[in-house]
């Protein structure tokens, strides 16, 4: 008869021997300053019974837009969503391997002040049924900030850095729910930056959107990179080779290939990148 | 094999058309003719609650306490009549008043509670005698209360004899006794008796402290399953207690409450017996489900992402309640306050043993009490069940659910037009 904790302990040393072998992307980019790295990352839900991420191992850079592309269901926005640890919500996750945020493992900070570091921008504009003013606030306010003159500023701030200050300063009480769709995503990233953050998450923020106000938020991102690390799962090719720095490809919950943008597009080093991006399946 | 004739539709629709028609009409008829028996029945039972209460349903009824006190005056022992001594011309005269010249006062037909016609003392000049009566037990001076009708009076005539007139004998009766008369033997006032007074105010203290007791912990269950509970096997359970409790007939509560709650606040504040706070935890008892089930479905239907979003902000679980979940699921606390209120004056069977049947003469928080539905069941018990009555209090209770339903609409309405905008 098979011993099966012997299995086990087998299973056990290659994932140490794993380890070992992999090659951290700094190594390849010694140019760059980590925030976040990914060491041999294993991600279930239901109790185990799905393997939604297998063994990653990536590194998100400071300072430079990292996008994250890959068929539907390759576990991309599971990834990123981990960063925030807003899985732990899910009920029957289980997670292997450390994801360590400016060298400390994110699962021993407290979750409130992984997420007041790590925004998060969702796919559906999502502001509170409040003002403008308060959407902004919220964060900072439940910080324990009550001054008024540096809620002020910061709301001025975040809003003049969305490019939104313009277009709703005379309707700053109004509810944040009767903008449009696009203004309602820039006042949801300008709720984000009002916590300044290190990293915004981007959780394929323009699928919602019209083409125009699509355009609004890449350039939005572009100017953001100047301050911020943003990390944006799309599903748009095109949209990751416009904005992004980096590219790493999922597919199944796996790492296929973390690569410069331009690199990835142009030379793509794996076969299914290069079959993903001629379109031979998606 | 045979070939198969085939069927004939054409001919089999024109033969089955009269048949179906008979059926769609039989169908159509029954359906038609028991929901119009629904609302027959429904307008009958309103119908005779309003055509045998209206006439009930006074001010003074709603305003007068259930039981009668009365006071026994006559003038003091020393007054003499002077016959020409006294100068009524500060009365003002009405048509339908009818006055006495000798004494100074004018009479009038009222009705009291069982409307039967009774006579007030409705103007009394400055200078009649009638200023001067005094109480026939301690002889102390009392002014006539325009609230109490004038039952009969006693007088002593100029003969020496005494001659008694009866309100129900009529005012000029009343006026020629009077008039006869050189001194009051006795005369008996008695106030308004028979009206809810008492168990309204109950009513509104239970309310007010059933809803004090029963939306924090309400709510607090809704948050729990609503926003922390996990889908599991426990969950599952309490909610399926939840939904069963609801059901259990409320005496059982009101056995619980008389079982427990009684000697529970008894210890704590010396009471004996029911009272408004038994009666309140009781009723917290009863409303609890429904509570737990409005405000939680209300829960539900904030948005994920919203809270999603508040938690990603940096915001803990507490924040993310009482800043986004408790404010959008308002309209939910709000229904279930509503309800909970209609069910607290509707609520009759539990608050027997919980509250108590005693109709008393002023609200009391440490003695039993009654509310307005078991007023109702109170005066039907009796020997001499009061229809009239019962049917006037149900009408107020009817107004008093219309108006929540309506409200509760209201509300719906209001903030389904909100999230729309």
């Amino acid at each position: 008869m098979k011993n099966p904790f012997k299995f086990k302990k087998e299973i056990v040393n290659e994932k140490l021997f794993n380890n070992d072998t992999s090659l951290p992307h700094s190594q390849e980019y010694p140019d760059e300053e980590v925030i976040f790295s990914v060491k041999n990352f294993q991600f279930y839900y239901d109790n185990g019974a799905k393997h939604a991420l297998k063994d990653i191992n990536l590194e998100i850079f400071k300072r430079k837009v990292t996008a994250f592309i890959g068929p539907s269901g390759c576990g991309k926005s599971t990834l990123l969503r981990c960063f925030n640890r807003m899985n732990d919500l899910i009920d029957g996750n289980k997670k292997e391997g450390e994801i360590l945020y400016k060298g400390t493992p994110i699962d021993t900070l407290n979750t409130i002040q992984l997420r007041s570091k790590v925004g998060m921008v969702f796919q559906q504009p999502n502001p509170f049924p409040m003002s403008i003013y308060n959407n902004i606030t919220y964060g900072p306010k439940c910080q324990g900030l009550r001054n008024k003159k540096e809620l002020d500023k910061i709301v001025y701030e975040s809003l003049n850095d969305v490019g939104l200050y313009e277009e709703v300063k005379e309707q700053i009480s109004h509810s944040g729910t009767s903008l449009s769709g696009g203004q309602q995503q820039r006042l949801c990233i300008a709720r984000c930056i009002a916590m300044s953050p290190d990293i915004i998450l981007m959780d394929e923020p323009t699928s919602a959107l019209d083409p125009i106000a699509t355009l609004k938020i890449e350039e939005l991102i572009r100017k953001l990179k100047e301050k911020y690390t943003i990390v944006i799962v799309t599903h748009n090719m095109q949209q990751a080779a416009r904005i992004s720095d980096y590219t790493a490809f999922f597919m199944l919950g796996e790492l296929i290939e973390f690569n410069k943008t331009e690199d990835f597009f142009a030379h793509p080093k794996n076969k299914k990148s290069e079959d993903y991006i001629t379109g031979k399946f998606s | 094999m045979k070939e198969k004739n085939p069927i004939n539709f054409t001919k089999l629709i024109e033969r089955n058309i009269k048949n179906r028609k008979y059926k769609d009409g039989l169908t159509n008829g029954s359906t038609f003719l028991f929901s119009l028996l629904c609302v027959v029945v429904l307008c009958l039972v309103i119908g005779y609650v309003i055509f045998t209460g209206a006439n009930y349903l006074t001010p003074g009824f709603i305003t007068s306490n259930y039981s009668q006190s009365s006071v026994a005056l006559r003038t003091s022992k020393d007054f003499v009549f002077d016959e020409n001594g006294y100068d009524y011309s500060d009365l003002e005269r009405f048509e339908d008043v009818s006055y006495s010249e000798k004494w100074g006062i004018g009479l009038q037909y009222g009705k009291d509670n069982n409307q039967n016609n009774v006579i007030y003392v409705v103007q009394i000049s400055e200078n009649s005698p009638f200023n001067e009566l005094v109480r026939r037990d301690d002889g102390t001076n009392f002014k006539i209360p325009t609230d109490m009708y004038l039952s009969y009076i006693t007088v002593q005539t100029e003969l020496g004899t005494y001659k008694t007139a009866f309100s129900d004998d009529g005012i000029d009766n009343m006026i020629s006794t009077l008039d006869s008369a050189v001194s009051i033997y006795d005369s008996n006032f008695l106030s308004l008796g028979g009206g809810i007074s008492t168990s309204l105010i109950t009513t509104c203290w239970l309310i007010l402290f059933t809803l004090i007791f029963s939306l924090p912990l309400g709510i607090g269950g809704a948050i729990y399953l609503g926003y922390y509970a996990k889908d599991n096997k426990v969950t599952r359970i309490i909610r399926s207690l939840v939904d069963m409790s609801s059901g259990i007939p409320s005496i059982i509560f009101g056995l619980v409450g008389a079982a427990i709650f009684i000697p529970f606040v008894g210890s704590m504040t010396g009471t004996t017996g029911g009272n408004i706070f038994t009666g309140a935890l009781t009723m917290t008892l009863i409303l609890l489900p429904t509570i737990v089930k409005t405000v939680e479905e209300s829960i539900k239907t904030i948005p994920k992402s919203m809270i999603s979003a508040s938690l990603a902000l940096g915001a803990s679980n507490t924040e993310t309640i009482f800043k986004i979940v408790l404010p959008n699921s308002i309209d939910g606390i709000l229904n279930a306050a509503i309800l909970g209120i209609g069910r607290t004056i509707g609520e009759s069977a539990a608050l027997v043993f919980a509250l108590g049947t005693f109709i008393t003469a002023a609200p009391s928080f440490t003695s039993g009490n009654t509310t307005l539905a078991v007023h109702i069941w109170y005066i039907l018990a009796g020997e001499y069940p009061a229809y009239e009555q019962a049917c006037a209090i149900s009408i107020m209770i009817f107004c008093v659910v219309v108006i929540l339903s309506l409200l509760t609409k209201l509300i719906n309405y209001l903030f389904k037009r909100k999230r729309e905008k």
